[in-house]
């Protein structure tokens, strides 16, 4: 099934994804980020908080947005 | 006005500001789109070309020669555009790739949860979100807005951050937050990320890309840093100043400002008004680590005004009080003084 993920580290990666059947947000989450690593992001499903466990579903909309991202000046 | 037709309202003015939206992407889509043919460019080769005719017909030999070298340039660069569009359309139909409405109304229901405050301007062409108190290492700046303008999307920077209840840098009014000046941010790290956001109309991850980056704290990289926020106070006046118009004391490390600053002659170091003294030989001002007391009279003394640890006066005091001692004129007669003189 596809999903649409949307990383916004970096370079702001948005793009639809294949992913297996009954994969849950923590998984896919480990394999795109990395382990240990969810308390320093902002994970959204269709745009809303959701539990690590929920498994994701045809379609979805998965958005991951650091929670500490460094400004600059000028 | 009863809660269904609140509904009904909110949900109205959600539709249209969600079709507003789509209109500017989609212009902002157009103003960068590859599939156009280049006419400014085709304008300045007509242009060009009259200007060669110009030349010819006047016999400038050197103005046509370079305005034909010009003219050869633009044309392969409009030919290799052209070309580009050209392939471009023999390719597969590309579907639209700008959001639809109904997208769009999900990112605005979806930033309803999120902020506080979501507002759209229609007059304006705004649309703007406020996030809640900013505080970064306990300095508390207050909430900002948000405020994405429609009519710009396709600039580089089509938002502005406003603060809501400024708490600036005492150094600087225009400082609301270390990334923030004259209400424009400095991405940083964010810069890509939010540049795509706006290009592919996902507002939703724009606001919450930006409140991150105020939320976060760069201090290798900051306008202001936040240690010196509230400025740096004065030992001797008082007043609050800019890091950069004060110095610390080289004796006691308190700070100065450059007004009240001292240098003294002996080190040619900075010290505050405390860490100084009058030399009582020059009266000249030295820092109390350039004086030294007499071993006479104790009192403090610059270098130069100290001859092997004496001052001038208790050099005199010693030398007259030795020459006495050593002249016998100097001593009493006992008939002087009135007495009388008795011999052994």
């Amino acid at each position: 099934m596809k999903v649409l993920l949307i990383n916004n580290d970096g370079g702001g990666f948005a793009d639809y994804i294949e992913v297996a059947e009954n994969v849950t947000v923590q998984e896919l989450f480990n394999q795109r980020v990395g382990a240990g690593k969810e308390g320093d992001y902002l994970i959204r499903v269709n745009r809303q908080p959701v539990a690590r466990d929920q498994v994701l579903l045809d379609g979805d909309r998965i958005s991951i947005t650091a929670t500490k991202i460094q400004g600059a000046q000028s | 006005m009863s809660l269904a037709q609140q509904h009904r309202k909110r949900m109205r003015d959600r539709f249209r500001l969600a079709s507003e939206i789509r209109q500017s992407l989609v212009k902002a889509t157009s103003c960068a789109s590859s599939d156009r043919i280049d006419t400014d460019a085709w304008a300045s080769i007509e242009r060009l070309q009259r200007l060669r005719d110009k030349a010819n017909s006047r016999g400038w030999l050197l103005a046509e020669q370079r305005l034909r070298d010009r003219l050869r340039r633009g044309l392969d660069s409009f030919c290799r555009g052209a070309m580009r569009v050209a392939d471009n359309l023999t390719g597969p139909l590309q579907p639209c790739s700008v959001l639809s409405v109904h997208e769009i109304m999900r990112e605005l229901t979806a930033l309803n949860d999120e902020f506080k405050d979501v507002n759209w301007d229609r007059k304006r062409h705004t649309f703007s979100v406020t996030t809640d108190d900013i505080v970064l290492d306990e300095v508390c700046l207050g909430p900002f807005e948000i405020c994405l303008d429609l009519r710009y999307l396709c600039q580089s920077h089509p938002y502005r951050v406003v603060a809501k209840d400024p708490h600036p840098a005492s150094t600087s009014d225009s400082t609301t937050h270390p990334h923030v000046q004259s209400e424009h941010l400095c991405e940083g790290d964010g810069y890509a990320a939010i540049k795509r956001s706006i290009a592919d109309g996902r507002f939703y991850d724009f606001f919450m890309i930006v409140r991150q980056v105020l939320e976060t704290y760069n201090p290798g990289n900051a306008y202001v840093t936040l240690d010196d926020w509230h400025g740096v106070e004065c030992l001797a006046c008082g007043d609050t100043v800019d890091r950069s118009n004060c110095d610390n004391c080289n004796r006691c490390e308190y700070s100065v400002c450059h007004d009240c600053r001292q240098v003294c002659p002996g080190c040619d170091e900075t010290h505050c008004n405390d860490c100084m003294a009058c030399c009582h030989g020059c009266d000249d001002d030295y820092c109390k680590d350039c004086l030294t007391c007499c071993s006479g009279c104790g009192e403090s003394f610059c270098d130069h005004c100290l001859t092997e640890e004496n001052c001038d006066d208790c050099l005199d005091i010693e030398a007259s009080t030795e020459a006495e001692a050593e002249s016998p004129e100097s001593s009493v007669h006992a008939l002087r003084m009135g007495q009388i003189g008795i011999s052994p």
